[in-house]
C-alpha cells in the first residue's frame, strides 16, 4: 500500500509536476517560435509571389507591359489568384485590385504586417519593385488551425504524460527506497536482546552502503554504551549490597547470642537493612528506566489475580481505620506484562491510597478493558490534589505537601510506578474522579 | 553435608561460615574463582554456595568449569543483583537455587537444608501434606481434613511457606521478603495480621494453633502429631 507521505509516492508526484511544468514552458517557448517561423515563411512566399508577378509583367507574351495601363485579370498568374493583390503604378495610380478585397483600400507600408481583413488575420507585404507597388496579402488560417492543433495536443497529452511520470517516478521511487526499507526493518530487529547484529552492507560503496556503515558504528557505540551502563548497574548492585549484607549477616549472627532485651533492637537493625536493600533496588531500578535498558519480562499475565493480593494486603493496612474499600472489577484483566514489575505497580499504588485516605474515607477500586489497553483504576477520598500539584506528584522523593513528613516512605513509589507503566509501554497518571476521589488510572497493553 | 562456600568478601564469609558450622555441616571456604574450581576438584563437596562477583573469574565461569569437570554437587548461587537475568543465566549455568543479597542467614541455612534433602527424592509437585491440611498450589485450594477452607491470595502464600517447609522457624522479616520481595511501607505488622486471619481460619477450638509464634523470631508450623 502506498501511503500518501511516502517516499516513492512523492518521487512520483514530483516527476509528474516537473514533467507537466516542463511541457507547459515548452510549449510556452515552441508555439510562438514555430508560429514565427511560419510567418517568416509566408512572407518569404508572399514577397516572392510579388517579385514573380512583376516579372511577368515585364515580360508579358514577349513584351513588357506598359506601367501606366490598369491590368486585368489575365494579366494575373493563376497561382496569385486567391490571394489578396493590389497593384499600384509608378505615380500610386491603383492598376489592380483582386475582386476578394471587394473594393476595400488598403494602407500598407513597405514591409510586412498582421492585419485583420473580414473578420479573419491576414499577413500582408508591400514591396516596391520598380515600376510597380504591390500589395498582396492571404489568410493565416493554416498556421491559425496548425497553432490550434498543436495546443490542442499538448493540453491532450499532459494528463497522459503525467500519469506515465507519475508511476514511472514512484517505480524508480520504489526501487531507490527498496533498500532503505530494508535497513528499516533490519535496524528495527536489533533490539537490546540483540545488540551485537549489524546491518548487512552492500558491496557497492553508494549511499545505502554508506548509511549502513554508518548506522553499524552507530550500533557499534550502542552497544558498548549499553554493556558499559549494564555492567555499571551490576558492579553498582555489587558494591552497595556486599556491605548491608554483611551487616544483616552479622546482625542474624549477633541474634543468636545476644540476650533477649537486645533482640527488638537488633530486629529494628535488620529491618533497616531491609529498607536499604529496597532503597538499593528503587535506585537501580530508576537508573535503568533513564538509560532505557529497563529489561521486561513482558508476557500475558492476568492482572485479576495481582490485584487480588493488593486489595487482600489493602485490607490489612486499613483494617484497624474506618476506611471503606468498594470493588468493581472484571473477572479476568489479560495484560502484556512482566508480573514481578506489575506487582511493584500495585503495591505501590495501594499503599498510596492506604496512606492517603482520611479516617472515614472511602478507597474506590475498578477495572476495565478499553480499546487494546486494560485499565486499573485507585481512587481514594481525601482532600483533592492541587491542579499545580498534579504533575509534581510523579516526581522522585516528593510526596504530598499537605501530609507532612509523618507519613513513612521514601517519595520514589510513584515515580517508580509510572516508569514502570510506560516501560511497559502504558501510562500511569493522575485524575480526580467526578465524585470528588483523588485516582490514579494504570494503563498497561491488553494481551488478546 | 561438606560445603564449600566461595565468598570473597571476608567478614560476610565469616558470618555465613560460622552459621554454617552451628547448623552441623562441614564448610571449606574460597575466596577468589580459580581456587574455588581448585578446592571443588580436590575435595568432594555436597554443595557449593557460590557468590556470582568474585576475583580471578565469575561464579558463572566457577560453575561452568565445575560441570564441565563433571562434579555432581549441587550450587545455590548468591546475587547481589535482584535481576530476572541473572538468576536465568545462574539457572542456566547449572545452579540449582539462587538467592539474593543481602538475605537471612536463617534463610541460607533453610534453602542449604533444601538442597540437601532434594538429593534423591523429586519435588512433590503441586499439593502440599502436612499432617491433615491439603493445600494444592495449582488450583489454590485448602483442606483440612477433607473441609474446604477459603483463602485470601496472601493468607494462602504465608500457608504456602510454612507447608514447604514445616517445623522450620521464619522470622517475619522473612516472611515479608519472600511475600512482597521488596520493604514493604507497613513491615512487620502485616504479616501478624495475616498469620492471625490464618489461624483463626485453619485452626480448631480447643485445640493450640498449629502455626506456632517463636518469642523474638518468628512462626513455625507444628506439624500435628
Amino acid at each position: 500500500m502506498t501511503k500518501r507521505g511516502s517516499l516513492k509516492f512523492k518521487v512520483g508526484l514530483y516527476s509528474a509536476l516537473l514533467t507537466i511544468i516542463a511541457l507547459l514552458t515548452g510549449a510556452a517557448v515552441l508555439v510562438p517560435a514555430v508560429r514565427i517561423h511560419q510567418i517568416a515563411d509566408l512572407d518569404a512566399t508572399l514577397e516572392s509571389d510579388a517579385h514573380e508577378l512583376v516579372r511577368d509583367l515585364q515580360n508579358f507574351r514577349g513584351a513588357p507591359v506598359d506601367p501606366r495601363r490598369p491590368l486585368t485579370l489575365k494579366f494575373i498568374p493563376l497561382s496569385l489568384r486567391g490571394r489578396y493583390l493590389v497593384v499600384e503604378g509608378p505615380e500610386g495610380q491603383t492598376l489592380y485590385q483582386s475582386p476578394n478585397l471587394r473594393g476595400t483600400r488598403l494602407q500598407t507600408s513597405i514591409g510586412s504586417e498582421t492585419r485583420e481583413l473580414f473578420g479573419h488575420p491576414c499577413r500582408l507585404v508591400t514591396v516596391r519593385e520598380e515600376p510597380y507597388l504591390i500589395r498582396i496579402g492571404t489568410r493565416l488560417g493554416t498556421i491559425e488551425r496548425f497553432q490550434r492543433d498543436l495546443l490542442r495536443g499538448i493540453g491532450i497529452s499532459v494528463p497522459f504524460v503525467a500519469i506515465v511520470v507519475f508511476l514511472g517516478g514512484w517505480w524508480l521511487g520504489k526501487r531507490a527506497v527498496a533498500p532503505v526499507a530494508a535497513i528499516t526493518d533490519a535496524a528495527e530487529t536489533i533490539t537490546a536482546r540483540s545488540l551485537h547484529e549489524r546491518l548487512p552492507v552492500p558491496a557497492n560503496r553508494d549511499e545505502i552502503a554508506r548509511l549502513s556503515a554508518v548506522l553499524n558504528r552507530t550500533f557499534d557505540r550502542l552497544q558498548s554504551s549499553y554493556e558499559s551502563a549494564t555492567r555499571f548497574s551490576a558492579d553498582a548492585s555489587h558494591q552497595l549490597k556486599t556491605p548491608v549484607a554483611v551487616l544483616r549477616a552479622g546482625l542474624d549472627h549477633l541474634a543468636t547470642t545476644a540476650e533477649p532485651s537486645l533482640l527488638p533492637e537488633i530486629d529494628g537493625l535488620r529491618h533497616q537493612t531491609r529498607r536499604l536493600t529496597a532503597l538499593i533496588d528503587d535506585l537501580l531500578l530508576l537508573a535503568q528506566a533513564d538509560a532505557g535498558r529497563l529489561h521486561l519480562e513482558a508476557e500475558e499475565t492476568d492482572l485479576a489475580p495481582l490485584i487480588a493480593a493488593g486489595l487482600d494486603d489493602l485490607d490489612v493496612l486499613v483494617h484497624d481505620r474506618d476506611i471503606t474499600v468498594e470493588v468493581d472489577l472484571t473477572e479476568r484483566l489479560p495484560a502484556r506484562a512482566d508480573a514481578r514489575r506489575t506487582r511493584i505497580i500495585l503495591q505501590n499504588l495501594i499503599e498510596n491510597a492506604a496512606k492517603y485516605t482520611p479516617d472515614q474515607g472511602r478507597i474506590h477500586v475498578s477495572s476495565a478493558v478499553e480499546g487494546n489497553e486494560v485499565i486499573l483504576r485507585i481512587a481514594n477520598s481525601g482532600p483533592l490534589i492541587p491542579e499545580g500539584d498534579r504533575g509534581a506528584i510523579f516526581e522522585r522523593f516528593r510526596r504530598g505537601s499537605a501530609v507532612g513528613e509523618n507519613i513513612r516512605g521514601h517519595g520514589l513509589g510513584l515515580n517508580i510506578a509510572r516508569e514502570l507503566a510506560r516501560a511497559h509501554g502504558g501510562e500511569l497518571g493522575y485524575e480526580p474522579t467526578l465524585d470528588g476521589l483523588n485516582a490514579f488510572v494504570l494503563k498497561l497493553p491488553y494481551f488478546g | 553435608m561438606e560445603i564449600l562456600l566461595v565468598e570473597d568478601e571476608p567478614q560476610l564469609a565469616a558470618h555465613v561460615v560460622r552459621a554454617i558450622k552451628r547448623a552441623g555441616h562441614g564448610v571449606d571456604h574460597a575466596a577468589d574463582g580459580p581456587s574455588a574450581v581448585e578446592m571443588a576438584v580436590k575435595r568432594h563437596h555436597d554443595l557449593l554456595v557460590l557468590d556470582v562477583n568474585l576475583p580471578g573469574f565469575d561464579g558463572f565461569e566457577v560453575l561452568s568449569r565445575i560441570r564441565a569437570a563433571g562434579l555432581p554437587l549441587r550450587v545455590l548461587m548468591l546475587t547481589a543483583r535482584s535481576e530476572v537475568g541473572d538468576r536465568v543465566a545462574g539457572l542456566k549455568a547449572g545452579a540449582d537455587d539462587y538467592l539474593t543479597k543481602p538475605f537471612a542467614l536463617e534463610e541460607l541455612l533453610a534453602r542449604i537444608e533444601a538442597l540437601g534433602r532434594r538429593h534423591g527424592h523429586a519435588e512433590s509437585g503441586n499439593v502440599l501434606h502436612v499432617g491433615d491440611l491439603c493445600l494444592d498450589l495449582s488450583k489454590r485450594r485448602l483442606t483440612r481434613g477433607g473441609e474446604r477452607i477459603d483463602l485470601s491470595p496472601r493468607e494462602l502464600e504465608v500457608l504456602q511457606i510454612f507447608m514447604q517447609e514445616p517445623g522450620r522457624t521464619f522470622s517475619r522479616d522473612e516472611i515479608c521478603e519472600r511475600i512482597w520481595e521488596r520493604e514493604h511501607e507497613y513491615d512487620t505488622r502485616t504479616v501478624e495480621i495475616f498469620i492471625m486471619r490464618l489461624r483463626k481460619k485453619i485452626d480448631r477450638k480447643g485445640v493450640p494453633s498449629i502455626i506456632t509464634t517463636v518469642r523474638g523470631i518468628g512462626y513455625h508450623l507444628e506439624p500435628p502429631v
